[in-house]
């Protein structure tokens, strides 16, 4: 009897100590790994603006004057096309291909389950160095397949036609990685809004293109806003197109620019300091603005899920958006990969293919030969492991063992998705500014990287083990506790297996980000810690290309065979969600 | 509207000689929400004898979920007590709140509430499983049950491979299997269609004389609680309005609010001429007679007369009849099957008349309406 009694909260007693009371060793654990968690997130910012500040007044007066004065706005308004560019080409191919799979007969099918996967199957590093070497003006493939049907008619050019190393190429390609973000919001703002609200349109006389512009994008226009402001955070802090595409292309965007105000000797702490902030600051004002946004209502949130509505007849306009879709797909996975693959089985990469001399040596180079791919390689998995494994038990535990307590939930979801409100590069530089002096002076090692993975992964995990939670009925587990069941029986029994296969979709889904990992990797591995992300760079810019082409293929055939196993775990259960 | 399907009226006295199953004590739970305080239960008190079909009836946030929720234990009332077989399980003073796995009920949840990641025979043994019976022994006794529900063959199925009126007959197995003596129900039929409704139903009016468990079962249907229950307690805001057999409630409720809630009510408006032997009051449309509904008539109050439509019956004008007569003309009737729903309007106000197996009458002909003084119920106003 004493066993199964517990006191019971007087009226009076407030939150706090009722929570303190009902504190178990467990929910004591995880509290203190979630402090830790986000003590990582806090503390290599504070230290680095702390440590530095004389620097950081230094970099204030150098953005002044000087070669930084004349770069900067460069730099600046380049990233502002980028990311702007990007982010609007990514607003139309994205809710185009979300309305017409949600409200119209183009239904994508397996394409539109794939389509928000395309950058966790095509790690966008694996994609950007494909269409370099597709459209490289001299080399590229594709220029070079083109200038060869052209021939016969008298065209010829020795470069081009394309270009990729240009502003419309960076734009272009940024666009395509955002496209998935936008993509996954309009199609759960489009699945929340009953169709109803637009049959009750086209009986009042609208036609469809007018039910469009007068019903349907009202509606999800919080949402359309909210993916738009998404896109231009994840612009502003993608590092792998302008990391390849940039030095070629000679237009510096603000994170590969601020990455080389570190690592170029000499390096310019204060500068690097002052920009990161600024980015920081930009991300922290765009996310209020979406939340104020979204606050102020007027969103689609109406009824539940599972709504049938008729479609809408494209009919001949079916196909083209049929072939948007497809085409997308080729420009993110299909196009790129076959430019890995002819210029990894080359021994060089040169635009016409010799199918007489196609080698493997590359592969058993990267493989098996090479100390620092194989060792990256190695690294690269182990970290992916290691955080997946670590991150998922944190969330999972931390998700389902308060799941009858929203106040001890909520303020475990605000500490869990605190990284995914600060750009990569923001974290890159203030780790390699914390964490370079004691007292941990943990730089050069691969501690340093597994501190940022489980950092920058912690978001998707949370999310994942969040969604997965979710699923489950809160009934379920009511019921467990009704049929005399401990809160661990019922842990352990009921809400452990139903959560299994999202919590198994998230934990593959923080290994390919982080095997995947560009910037961090960039700025905290090194020769001591080699991890493919950094390797890729590298091979990169000393112009291994045939060895890049195979590194990022492998890492490609490594993610898609994991996400594979993902959408065979939750067959199509659970909504997967990227980013 | 009829009551086609009122059982026989088995009273709870059997089981008041005996301790009562559960014990509720001044029962209080306020929800705190960011728009002030919600008083879901207010000093709520009541008993449910052993063997006792007790059915909550009442609106959407009425409490009714919440009074079941804090007897399971799934909810923390804010004051008060609970008793189950004598044992306290929950009290305010004494600092006392026992987890729904030390109370001896089991419950069937709206939802059906099955894991869809055990077989049915496995979701049946769960709660054997938990009070240590070894894995045969308790698919053993969950294979028992499932025959007792007509599952026999259902045994190693998933729960999603079965349609809606199965699932929740498992979920009615696994409530009973362990035979804990009491069964609280959560609108358990509301998400069935009502061919299977009506047959659940009487299956579950079968297995309870059969096994002998108390329920305790929530429902905002009233043809439903009528059916099922021994004893109806009628819930307004966080309080029972009125607890009684299914005839005292249908036909000698105590307050408006009772008598508007279960069945359909015409109601005119009038002055208390007198309060002596029957009630007399003076309405627009004449003097009518009845019985006292509730206390506090005193002559000249404002008062409601109240009587069913179903206690109605048609006239033609100007026939000599007893109790209460009044004319007026028809608006409109309604066929709607086993009755005929006639609208009429008797000066202003319209009232309704069903008459079984009747014909429809011509718009704008006069008729008379009788009703017994006996049926005709009196509210202050």
């Amino acid at each position: 009897m004493d066993a199964t009694t517990r006191a019971a909260p007087t009226r009076k007693a407030s939150a706090l100590a009722g929570a303190i009371r009902n504190m178990t060793w467990f929910s004591a654990v995880l509290w203190a790994l979630m402090a830790i968690v986000g003590l990582l997130v806090v503390y290599p910012l504070l230290t680095a603006l702390i440590h530095e500040f004389d620097q950081v007044v230094i970099g204030l007066g150098e953005l002044g004057q000087g070669d930084l004065a004349a770069s900067v706005p460069t730099v600046l308004w380049n990233t502002f096309v980028v990311v702007v560019g990007g982010t609007v080409i990514a607003l139309v191919i994205g809710s185009a291909l979300a309305w017409a799979n949600e409200r119209s007969d183009a239904s994508l099918g397996w394409i539109g389950q794939l389509l928000p996967l395309a950058a966790l199957i095509v790690p966008p590093i694996a994609g950007v160095i494909g269409w370099a070497v597709l459209l490289d003006p001299r080399a590229g493939l594709m220029n070079h397949f083109i200038r060869n049907m052209l021939a016969p008619l008298g065209i010829s050019f020795d470069t081009g036609p394309f270009n990729i190393y240009t502003m419309a190429g960076l734009v272009i390609i940024t666009g395509l990685y955002i496209v998935p973000y936008v993509y996954l919001v309009v199609s759960a703002a489009l699945q929340r809004l009953d169709p109803a609200v637009e049959e009750a349109s086209r009986v009042s006389g609208a036609n469809p293109f007018k039910t469009l512009y007068r019903v349907t994008l009202p509606a999800v226009r919080p949402s359309l806003v909210a993916s738009a402001l998404l896109g231009v955070i994840s612009g502003v802090s993608l590092f792998s197109v302008p990391a390849i595409l940039g030095g070629g292309a000679r237009i510096d965007v603000l994170s590969v620019f601020i990455y080389r105000l570190l690592s170029v000797y000499p390096t310019r702490i204060g500068p690097a300091l002052v920009l990161a902030m600024g980015m920081l600051v930009l991300v922290q004002v765009l996310l209020v603005a979406q939340h104020l946004l979204i606050r102020r209502g007027q969103s689609a949130a109406i009824g539940g899920r599972g709504f049938r509505g008729t479609r809408v007849k494209l009919g001949p306009f079916r196909y083209l958006v049929l072939a948007m879709a497809a085409l997308y797909l080729l420009a993110t996975a299909v196009l790129p990969l076959l430019g890995l693959l002819l210029v990894s089985l080359q021994p060089f990469w040169t635009p016409s293919i010799n199918w007489a001399t196609l080698t493997l040596d590359n592969f058993k180079f990267v493989l098996l030969e090479n100390k620092t791919t194989v060792s990256a390689l190695i690294n690269s998995m182990w970290l992916g492991f290691v955080v997946a494994s670590f991150n998922m038990l944190l969330t999972g535990a931390t998700t389902l063992h308060f799941v009858r307590n929203p106040a001890a939930r909520r303020l475990a979801d605000s500490l869990t998705g605190m990284p995914a409100t600060i750009p990569h590069t923001v974290i890159g530089v203030a780790f390699i500014l914390a964490f370079s002096q004691p007292p941990l002076r943990i730089y050069g090692t691969t501690a340093i990287l597994l501190l940022a993975y489980v950092v920058m992964t912690l978001p998707y995990a949370a999310r994942a083990a969040s969604a997965a939670a979710d699923t489950i009925g809160i009934e379920l587990g009511e019921a467990s506790r009704i049929n005399k069941a401990s809160d661990l029986v019922t842990l352990w029994r009921i809400m452990l297996p139903l959560a299994l296969p999202g919590l198994v979709a998230g934990w593959i889904m923080v290994f390919v980000h982080t095997v995947g990992e560009i910037t961090a990797s960039a700025f905290l591995s090194g020769t001591n810690n080699p991890v493919i992300g950094r390797v890729l760079l590298d091979f990169w810019t000393f112009g291994n290309f045939p060895q890049v082409a195979s590194l990022a293929l492998i890492i490609t055939v490594i993610s898609s065979t994991f996400v594979g196993l993902m959408l065979l775990v939750t067959r199509r259960r659970h909504a997967v969600t990227v980013s | 509207m009829t009551v086609a399907t009122t059982r026989s009226i088995i009273s709870g006295e059997a089981g008041a000689q005996t301790a009562p199953r559960v014990q509720v004590r001044n029962l209080s739970k306020i929800y705190r929400t960011r728009r002030g305080e919600h008083v879901a239960l207010d000093n709520v008190s009541i008993d449910i004898g052993a063997g006792e079909f007790v059915v909550l009836l009442g609106p959407s946030g009425c409490g009714k979920t919440t009074l079941l929720r804090c007897i399971a234990g799934l909810e923390e009332p804010d004051g008060g007590e609970i008793h189950i077989n004598g044992k306290l399980v929950y009290s305010s003073s004494a600092g006392i709140s026992v987890p729904p796995e030390g109370r001896a009920l089991n419950m069937v949840f709206q939802s059906y509430a099955l894991w869809p990641h055990m077989s049915v025979v496995d979701n049946v043994a769960y709660p054997l499983r938990n009070a240590r019976a070894s894995t045969s022994e308790a698919r053993a006794r969950a294979a028992e049950t499932l025959e007792l529900v007509g599952l026999g063959a259902f045994t190693a199925a998933y729960p999603g491979q079965l349609s809606g009126g199965q699932q929740q007959r498992v979920a009615l197995a696994r409530s009973i299997v362990s035979n804990d003596g009491l069964v609280l129900f959560d609108e358990p039929l509301s998400n069935l269609d009502a061919k299977v409704r009506d047959r659940l139903r009487v299956e579950l009016l079968n297995l309870q004389s059969r096994i002998g468990f108390s329920a305790v079962y929530v429902t905002h249907d009233q043809m439903e609680a009528l059916a099922l229950a021994d004893r109806v307690a009628v819930m307004d805001v966080g309080r029972i309005a009125q607890i009684g057999s299914a005839r005292d409630i249908y036909d000698r409720p105590t307050s408006r609010y009772v008598a508007d809630f279960v069945g359909s009510a015409n109601e005119i408006a009038g002055r208390i001429v007198s309060s002596s032997e029957g009630v007399a009051i003076e309405t627009p449309m004449g003097r009518l007679s009845g019985v006292a509904g509730s206390d506090r008539l005193a002559e000249g109050a404002k008062a409601i007369a109240m009587v069913r439509p179903e206690h109605c019956i048609l006239a033609s004008p100007g026939s000599a009849a007893s109790g209460n007569q009044v004319e007026g003309v028809v608006e409109r009737s309604l066929y709607l099957g086993p009755v005929v729903q006639h609208f009429i309007m008797v000066g202003e106000q319209q009232l309704t008349v069903s008459v079984s197996g009747g014909e429809g009458l011509q718009p704008g002909s006069r008729v008379a309406i009788g009703f017994a003084a006996d049926r005709t119920r009196i509210f202050a106003a």
